[in-house]
């Protein structure tokens, strides 16, 4: 112990002025200011092994400006955004986020619309076949259908061959009952 | 540019659902008649005829042989429905009439050539087609009893008749046979 006051005794006046110098120099450093730029490299080392211990020691708060510089920096190297911009990185950060988030509501809302339109095309398409129009063939009785007429006029002898139209009223009258019966039928709108 | 988005948004899906909508007619079922029914056409037809017969019977009611003729002509132009099976009996007995006519009149030939014409176009059996080879029978007996030809043409003529009365007998035979079994 009384060795080491003895070596600390030894220090001599120059040395403490030098040390007395180096302190001053070293208060805006310890308070945030940067270092010189023109310092030799024994001093440098000096000066950041100085800072280290004075770290160790005491709680040292950075004031706002350089609290936001670093915040700045920090988010700037995140979000790939010069720091040489005007606008603070922070808020440059809040505007990219908005971007982003307003891009992002379009896509959703072009993809739902497409999806829509898409799913109402596939749904509807198999609706898009040709009709078949159906036709049904009506089943007509015998008396309405056109047909032979030997039947109705039997057959015609010498003493009635010269009646042609005596036969032919007989048909008339008959196909005339028929086709009566299938009009009002048709009328009617009877399927039959 | 929100208002722009938004427009374009729903006009793409109204285009979408308009494309969507069905462009098919909706399907019909039509009840059809089928081709032998009798017609509107048919009856018109037939009423024509029956009229040109009647006006035929006063003619010849009142000896004007040709006029009645004329009329009996002109049943022949009637437009029937096609493939009427009335149409093919009317005009078959039309021409029946009509040879009877001038078989009156002493037409023979016009006779024959009406009576002949008949049953080449006749497409099936029927009374009527009997009563053509009855009246054919009937102007071959006329040409066989006529003076002006010689023996043999007269008996080729009754040979004549006689085939076509035997034919007359034979197609009514069947039919009656297929009309009562």
């Amino acid at each position: 112990m009384g060795e080491k006051d003895k070596n600390e005794e030894e220090f001599s006046p120059e040395e403490l002025v030098e040390a007395q110098k180096f302190s001053e120099a070293m208060q805006p450093s310890l308070k945030g200011a940067r270092l010189p730029a023109i310092m030799d490299a024994e001093t440098r080392e000096l000066a950041i092994l100085s800072s280290i211990v004075h770290s160790s020691f005491h709680d040292t708060e950075l004031d706002g400006t350089k609290e936001a510089s670093i915040i700045d920096a920090a988010f700037s190297q995140a979000i790939g955004i010069s720091p040489t911009q005007e606008e603070s990185p922070s808020n440059q950060l809040a505007e990219a986020r908005s971007k982003r988030r307003r891009y992002l509501r379009y896509a959703i809302g072009t993809g739902v619309a497409v999806a829509a339109a898409l799913l109402l095309y596939l749904q509807t398409s198999p609706k898009v076949v040709a009709p078949q129009n159906a036709v049904i063939m009506r089943t007509l009785p015998i008396a309405e259908q056109s047909r032979p007429t030997s039947p109705l006029v039997g057959q015609i002898g010498r003493s009635n061959a010269a009646q042609a139209s005596s036969r032919l009223d007989t048909i008339y009258s008959d196909r005339l009952s028929g086709y009566r019966s299938l009009a009002y039928r048709r009328i009617a709108g009877e399927p039959q | 540019m929100m208002r722009l988005y938004t427009l374009g948004l729903l006009t793409m899906l109204s285009v979408a659902a308009c494309q969507a909508e069905p462009t098919a007619p909706p399907s019909v079922t039509t009840i059809v008649d089928p081709a032998n029914a009798l017609s509107e056409e048919l009856m018109v037809s037939l009423s024509l005829a029956k009229n040109h017969h009647h006006k035929a019977n006063i003619f010849t009611n009142d000896g004007q042989l040709d006029k009645a003729a004329h009329e009996v002509q002109a049943i022949l132009k009637i437009s029937f429905p096609e493939a009427s099976p009335e149409a093919e009996d009317v005009k078959m007995d039309a021409r029946a009439r009509l040879a009877s006519l001038w078989l009156k009149q002493g037409k023979l030939d016009e006779a024959m050539q009406m009576a002949q014409k008949g049953l080449s176009e006749h497409s099936r059996d029927s009374f009527y087609v009997a009563n053509l080879h009855t009246v054919l029978g009937q102007i071959y007996e006329a040409i066989a009893a006529g003076e002006e030809l010689g023996s043999e043409a007269r008996t080729k003529a009754s040979l004549q008749a006689i085939s076509h009365f035997d034919t007359s007998i034979s197609i009514n035979n069947t039919l009656l046979k297929s009309i009562h079994p």
